[in-house]
């Protein structure tokens, strides 16, 4: 990161080969779409190469990235509107990553489209904390909030969660539901 | 308790970055309250659940297209790319490290070049090449990795790969230099400087396409640094050979 804040531009191979794959899934996940996933994290190490001075060094990096990713993908989701008409053309069925899971295929669908419904900003703490393992306190770096703020943020992101996935499960047919989890 | 207070602190005990046991007083709101335990099991379903919901992974083609327009959109903004920046610093194993990429030269029939058109086959960052330590003793030394051309197509995206590898090696400061061979833009040379013709370098199976220099401590991690590299999963072979000092 320095060589690029020094000007040397070649660096973001070197930054976009260590971090590609952790940014592109935080924006896949964020966006709920493979195809934005990789139009984001272009645009976010184009926003690493234009805004590399605004890096302070004794920031962590990583948490700098993901806020610059985070800030990619709700622009992207705000300007383009697509984000309902995404949620409800559910491209791509979730990857089971584990046969010995506790809940079966279905129940995977069921929490993956609940997960679809959740508001971008509601999914946004659920993701960071639950694949990206990130601490409170470098969640509310990211989002630009207190960590308290985190904590009830994730509260809520659960029971939104937990709504949706109940109100999958006990309608007969897919039908979209507009978020009323806060 | 009450049951909003119970919920409170089961979620916080689940997403807690802190591993936190629970009070008493929740133990006896759940042993008295159905509701909260159900709650409890739903909650920690949906918790669990979640890691087995997975997204797919960036492909290597994905990453490469991507990179290459970061690379455009780069050039663009700046007229020029800056490849590399040489260290002001004079190295005790500069003079060795330049008379291998020299030998490398001679090996591979071509001046290697650090040009535009090679790093687009491999995207790998400048090496520092004086912040190397070359080992010695215990079968430790210098050695250079010539990467034999596969015999066939690869797939497009694959120079992420290698550049990955060289990252790999570059992490545990084994990584000296390590570049590709321009496909075309070689000579043979004769003794007294004539060119005798063009290097066969875009030629069959077989013919040496790059080098990558490495400082190992002694075999082992000679052979470790090659088994990791992608140019096996493309059908390629890769020649160690080890620096005379």
């Amino acid at each position: 990161m320095s060589d690029l804040v020094e000007g040397n531009r070649e660096a973001l191979a070197t930054l976009f080969v260590r971090h590609h794959q952790n940014v592109y899934r935080l924006c896949s996940r964020f966006c709920q779409s493979d195809a934005a996933a990789e139009d984001v994290t272009q645009e976010v190490f184009l926003r690493v190469l234009r805004h590399a001075a605004t890096f302070s060094a004794s920031a962590q990096f990583k948490t700098w990235l993901f806020r610059v990713a985070r800030n990619a993908c709700l622009d992207h989701m705000r300007s383009s509107k697509r984000e309902l008409r995404k949620r409800e053309q559910l491209a791509s069925e979730p990857v089971v990553t584990d046969s010995d899971s506790q809940i079966n295929s279905d129940d995977l669908a069921r929490l993956h489209e609940a997960m679809q419904r959740l508001q971008p900003e509601t999914r946004e703490v659920l993701v960071l904390r639950r694949y990206h393992q990130l601490a409170y306190a470098e969640i509310a770096e990211i989002c630009g909030c207190s960590v308290g703020a985190v904590r009830v943020r994730l509260h809520r992101a659960l029971q939104a969660l937990r709504k949706h996935y109940m109100l999958i499960g006990s309608q007969p047919a897919k039908q979209h539901v507009v978020e009323g989890e806060t | 308790m009450n049951c909003k207070k119970a919920m409170q602190e089961l979620i916080s005990n689940l997403t807690g970055s802190d591993t936190t046991l629970r009070s008493t007083d929740l133990d006896a709101h759940l042993s008295s309250c159905k509701h909260c335990r159900e709650e409890l099991m739903t909650i920690q379903t949906l918790w669990d659940g979640l890691d087995h919901l997975d997204v797919a992974a960036m492909s290597t083609e994905a990453a490469q297209r991507t990179l290459e327009r970061l690379r455009s959109i780069s050039r663009m903004e700046q007229a020029t790319i800056l490849v590399a920046h040489d260290s002001p610093r004079v190295s005790k194993y500069r003079g060795v490290v330049l008379a291998a990429v020299f030998v490398v030269a001679l090996l591979t029939g071509a001046f290697v070049s650090r040009s535009s058109a090679a790093l687009a086959l491999f995207p790998i960052p400048a090496t520092e090449t004086d912040t190397v330590s070359i080992p010695s003793g215990s079968g430790g030394g210098l050695f250079l990795f010539l990467l034999h051309k596969p015999d066939g197509p690869r797939p497009a995206g694959q120079g992420v790969r290698y550049a990955q590898w060289a990252d790999e090696l570059r992490n545990v400061n084994q990584l000296v230099h390590a570049g590709a061979l321009h496909e075309t833009d070689g000579w043979m040379l004769a003794r007294d400087g004539t060119t005798i013709g063009a290097t066969p370098l875009g030629g069959p199976a077989g013919q040496v396409e790059g080098f990558f220099l490495i400082a190992a401590p002694d075999s082992a991690a000679v052979i470790n640094a090659a088994r990791i590299s992608p140019h096996f999963d493309y059908g390629g072979l890769i020649e160690v050979r080890r620096i005379t000092n």
